[in-house]
């Protein structure tokens, strides 16, 4: 659904990205993992068409991206930013039909059709309760989960979301994957970028790794989180353990010391 | 039978709650017109006010009363400019708040006033001046935006901190120019320039109205049509853009039609302060922070708080008040107080 073949971005002589490819396909949650500053945030910007990137190909359901008018391009991709307070906060179900802004035209008149949309998204995502609280009074889970419905009423085949889970807790965490993953089973392409090693790991079909602007593994979370790459990633930080065949990254400092206090 | 709860109760009652607010204001405004039109040194009753507008403008011969006289050649043309100011300003202070992501910002901000202020002086100080006082501070605002805009533009855009920082540049170049004025000004200039500082619409006439009116009704239309979108933009550049608005275009175009509207306003009355910056916070506390409601809303209640004050300033006393005077005596309190009533609701 959306692919981008060794795309290229400078601000001014410095470059961010040198030839990053990714191919996120429908039904599928794909992650694009590494360490803050290696370009996953410009990657996005490039891929929503906010900045203008030289690339072999950059297209979303076929159509190259930077022929995109915007409000066609809002048809084909939502983006969910992190979680943050507006300076002037509009009601739970009003962020949320601001996802249906490409489809309402100039004066933003909604419909019948438009709020039953909201409502039902609103409802499936679990915050039919909050609809009618300001949204700056919800805590962060709560206001990312408003941002990721807004993005689902938007209605398209891709979504794109920007470390959806950091700074919330483990109850909200999962409970976002969860989200992410059912969107994904109703066809969509999920693209989803993240720091966590372990999120890529039990929660992505499909990961792109990145360091310095450039992709350094590819794959199934199998196939390119491997020790040679978190190696790569965290230089003698890193260590794998296994629960049930589920794979765990752990910091070294933590294995060691538990060894050595069992020895 | 019973509505059974479910995705049904997440149906939206609210664009109704808010139509009605904007009806009540709309009839607050319409009764402030009577009641600004009877009000004043010389008394009209309802039942006169019926009879010189029914018998239409200069009827002359001797019918003509001094009532109708009064009505038509001074109340009318004032109280008409005063709601159109009132509704420009407040207008377009909330179209500044809300594309500017900043809920201190005023229509003042880009320099308009400076620059307004800087013709206007330039008109009263300088005999050999072409233009006329209105016209001179209508360029001079148009100028000092033009500056900041220039100033702040780099590739092709021109980003909020730059805008602002040169908005403050600017103003205050053009409010030296201004002081520099002042200090070459006779006295008789130099009142002038102060009274044209305060603002006041004590020459108001028709020539003013037709010329105000189409401006600020046309800049206002355009302001209302932009409200959800300006929603959109609150959430900033790059979320507008991937909802399918595109930031820089909307935010040009509405700016331009806010600029315009202040602009024109200032030229007419002087610089009329706290209206902008005070209406949209006064509307957002009653109906909510929606721009569809926000825009329309302070149009209405820029133009009663304007039209109250204006008639307050020039019945009052027996001599005129500058209106920025009562506008800031008035408009301090009643905010306070919404701040105080709602500060349950707004943060509790």
């Amino acid at each position: 659904m959306l692919t981008a073949r060794n795309l290229r971005f400078s601000y001014g002589a410095f470059p961010v990205l040198r030839g990053v490819s990714l191919d996120a396909r429908a039904g599928e949650v794909s992650g694009l993992f590494g360490p803050n500053g290696c370009g996953k945030t410009t990657l996005f910007r490039c891929c929503l068409g906010l900045l203008q990137a030289k690339a072999d190909a950059l297209t979303v359901d076929g159509h190259p991206i930077a022929s995109l008018p915007p409000a066609q391009r809002a048809r084909l991709m939502a983006y969910v930013p992190q979680e943050h307070k507006p300076p002037f906060p509009l009601l739970v179900r009003d962020v949320v039909m601001l996802g249906r802004t490409p489809y309402l035209g100039l004066l933003g008149r909604a419909t019948a059709e438009d709020r039953r949309i909201v409502g039902d998204t609103l409802e499936w995502i679990g915050l039919a309760d909050l609809a009618d609280r300001p949204y700056d009074r919800l805590s962060g889970g709560q206001r990312q989960l408003v941002l990721i419905a807004r993005a689902v009423a938007q209605r398209t085949p891709v979504i794109l979301l920007d470390e959806p889970a950091s700074g919330l807790d483990f109850h909200n965490q999962v409970r976002i994957w969860g989200v992410l993953r059912s969107l994904a089973r109703q066809g969509a392409a999920v693209v989803c970028c993240s720091h966590d090693p372990n999120h890529v790991a039990w929660f992505c079909d499909r990961v792109v790794v990145m360091q310095d602007g450039s992709v350094v593994a590819h794959g199934t979370p199998a196939e390119a989180l491997t020790g040679a790459t978190l190696e790569r990633l965290y230089p003698d930080d890193w260590d794998l353990a296994s629960a049930d065949n589920v794979p765990v990254v752990l910091p070294r400092s933590v294995m060691a010391g538990r060894r050595g206090a069992r020895s | 039978m019973a509505t059974p709860p479910g995705p049904d109760h997440v149906n939206d009652a609210r664009p109704h709650r808010g139509g009605l607010w904007l009806a009540a204001f709309g009839a607050l405004l319409a009764m402030g017109m009577v009641a600004a039109l009877t009000i004043g040194t010389i008394r009209v009753s309802v039942a006169d006010l019926l009879r010189a507008l029914s018998g239409g403008p200069g009827a002359g011969g001797p019918d003509e009363t001094i009532a109708s006289a009064v009505l038509w050649n001074l109340r009318m043309p004032r109280v008409l400019l005063a709601s159109l100011v009132g509704a420009a300003l407040a207008s377009s202070g909330a179209v500044f708040q809300a594309s500017f992501r900043n809920p201190l910002v005023e229509p003042y901000i880009l320099g308009v006033s400076s620059g307004a202020a800087f013709g206007a002086a330039a008109g009263l100080v300088l005999p050999q001046f072409p233009l006329s006082v209105q016209l001179a501070a209508f360029l001079g605002a148009l100028a000092a935006v033009g500056i900041v805009h220039l100033l702040a533009r780099s590739r092709g855009d021109a980003p909020i901190v730059t805008l602002v920082l040169s908005g403050v540049v600017v103003g205050s170049m053009f409010a030296a120019g201004v002081s520099l004025l002042k200090y070459l000004a006779n006295d008789a200039a130099l009142r002038e320039i102060v009274f044209w500082l305060m603002g006041g619409c004590y020459f108001a006439n028709w020539r003013d109205v037709t010329i105000v009116g189409p401006v600020v009704i046309g800049a206002t239309a355009i302001m209302m049509a932009g409200g959800w979108r300006l929603n959109v933009l609150s959430m900033g550049d790059h979320e507008a853009e991937t909802l399918g608005v595109d930031p820089r275009l909307n935010r040009r175009v509405l700016l331009a039609a806010a600029t315009l509207a202040t602009a024109v306003s200032v030229a007419s009355v002087g610089i009329v302060p706290w209206i902008g910056l005070m209406t949209p916070h006064a509307v957002r506390m009653l109906l909510g922070p929606d721009n569809r409601l926000v825009v329309p809303g302070s149009a209405l209640l820029g133009a009663l708080f304007l039209l109250a004050c204006d008639t307050a300033a020039r019945s009052l006393t027996s001599s005129e008040i500058p209106v920025g005077i009562v506008t800031a005596l008035a408009g301090g309190p009643f905010l306070a107080y919404l701040v105080r009533q709602r500060t349950a609701g707004l943060f509790g």
